[in-house]
């Protein structure tokens, strides 16, 4: 049974439909991406399944469960999405320190062990221990990228979305934040969903991987297509 | 390789915390070279250095430091402003914050252009169309502002005014990293066809070595403030170093699919470095 399913999803800013009717699955253990332009909508499926946008209308299931608009996720559903934001700079609290930051999570959902797991999920995301005394500020912007993944592992998710996770990072930074998620992945049978508008790192990351235009899922490509680069031209053409 | 317009002789800069550029050392005759590094790597202080915009506390301090015949070192303020968007100009990361927000496009050109020359109006105005045209955009854009411009406009905008003087020596810092994959080759060649044509050197910074690799004749690497490796550009498939071989391959694609990227080993590049 698919993972994540959605069909006619719709969500509209004002008199703006940002996403018109789209429609796609997830499969469990894949890495799915959605390309596109800026503004196609594929930033805000992502904030929909995480639970952010709670205006939309259509059908989705997430883990087997039917979401309903307007309704806050509860219980197991909120441990097993967690989301990744573009921007390292302004996704961690800067008046937090690092620990404070991964333990909410953790407090929230009321573990115990709170430090002892921190500090493996630090290790985890190649960061010193130290890391957690220190602020956002002190860290390099790989580092800040790392303390994010670490935060939406630490609950163990099953669907991890990825919203741009390398365009703010440096070349040599972005195959490190790569490898990283790739090992994750393959250490804890996570399903990513991935945006990005690099059609490189799409066609490293993703299993299968959908071209976004206007709202609108326009076409699915496999492996096969990407290797041959199909969805590089997919967006030269939509441009036309 | 005739002339050097640019000879760069031990530059160090130094901030009270740390030294953020040390002892380095290269020259720019008419060509284009690449200054490449991750953040913090101290390329963009080189530049800044380059065109006198390290802000205090920062202390700049070198052997050599000579640009088109002036020495930086000892150069006027007024001397500074004859040099700097004149002879010597610079085109930055981000369109959205380095252009004016209140001064639509025909006028932040026509500063450019009054600051450094005399002439009347109808023949700035010409120079004003020549240039626009020269980057690719129509003479329409010139009475739009900075927000009505998309990302790529701006950066075309921002050459415009950086060659509107015909500088003998560009420096780009990052002037792709705010746009998106499928503009970053438009600009790149622009600037390329642009240099050919006025016969004009350029610096190009960047932390994307492959990207800039293709448009460059030289490529200068540097990691921690020190220049670690300096070679042809097409030599890079066969760099030694490990830090450029890492920037070589480390760029995701197709074919690496299910593969690890290689990446730097920082504990020993920290102790082979030094």
């Amino acid at each position: 049974m698919a993972l994540v399913n959605v069909n006619q999803l719709q969500v509209r800013f004002g008199d703006k439909p940002a996403v018109a009717g789209a429609a796609f699955t997830l499969e469990e253990g894949e890495t799915f991406s959605l390309i596109g332009e800026s503004g196609c909508g594929k930033s805000t499926i992502l904030r929909v399944l995480a639970g952010l946008q709670r205006e939309w209308h259509g059908d989705i299931s997430l883990l087997g469960q039917s979401l309903v608009p307007g309704a806050r996720f509860t219980g197991a559903l909120r441990r097993n999405v967690q989301m990744v934001f573009q921007d390292p700079w302004a996704s961690l609290h800067p008046n937090h320190t690092i620990l404070r930051t991964l333990a909410e999570p953790l407090n929230i959902h009321g573990e115990t062990g709170v430090a002892e797991k921190v500090a493996v999920a630090l290790q985890e995301v190649g960061l010193a221990a130290d890391a957690g005394k220190r602020y956002p500020h002190q860290l390099s912007g790989g580092q800040r990228q790392r303390v994010a993944i670490a935060r939406a592992l630490l609950l163990r998710p099953r669907l991890l979305l990825l919203d741009e996770p390398t365009s703010a990072l440096d070349m040599s930074v972005q195959a490190e934040i790569l490898n990283l998620l790739n090992r994750l992945k393959q250490q804890h049978g996570m399903t990513y969903l991935l945006v990005s508008h690099d059609a490189d790192v799409i066609a490293h990351m993703s299993d299968r991987a959908a071209f976004m235009a206007n709202g609108v899922i326009q076409r699915v490509f496999d492996r096969d297509a990407m290797v041959k680069g199909e969805h590089r031209m997919a967006e030269v053409n939509a441009k036309r | 390789m005739t002339e050097q317009r640019i000879t760069v002789d031990g530059l160090s800069i130094d901030y009270p915390a740390a030294r953020v550029v040390n002892n380095v050392s290269f020259t720019l005759g008419n060509e284009r070279l690449a200054l490449v590094g991750e953040s913090g790597s101290g390329k963009s202080m080189t530049a800044r250095a380059l065109m006198g915009l390290v802000r205090q506390p920062g202390r700049v301090s070198a052997n050599q430091l000579n640009v088109l015949g002036h020495d930086l070192t000892t150069l006027s303020p007024r001397g500074w402003r004859q040099l700097r968007g004149n002879e010597m100009a610079m085109v930055l990361q981000d369109p959205r914050y380095a252009l004016n927000p209140v001064k639509n496009v025909q006028a932040q050109l026509d500063e450019a252009l009054t600051l450094h020359q005399t002439l009347p109006r109808r023949e700035r105005l010409d120079r004003i169309r020549a240039v626009i045209n020269a980057v690719g955009l129509t003479d329409a854009v010139l009475r739009r502002y900075p927000g009505e411009l998309s990302g790529g406009m701006g950066q075309r905008v921002m050459i415009a005014i950086a060659l509107i003087n015909n500088p003998r020596v560009l420096i780009a810092d990052e002037p792709t990293s705010a746009l998106d994959a499928r503009l970053r080759n438009q600009i790149l060649e622009l600037l390329v066809e642009q240099c050919e044509q006025r016969q004009m050197a350029m610096l190009l910074i960047s932390h994307d070595l492959p990207l800039v690799a293709q448009h460059c004749d030289r490529v200068l690497v540097m990691y921690r403030g020190e220049k670690v490796d300096e070679m042809a550009a097409n030599q890079l498939p066969h760099a030694t170093h490990p830090y450029t071989r890492t920037l070589w391959t480390c760029r995701p694609g197709a074919d690496t699919y299910g593969q690890m990227l290689p990446t730097l080993d920082r504990a020993e590049m920290n102790n082979g470095a030094r």
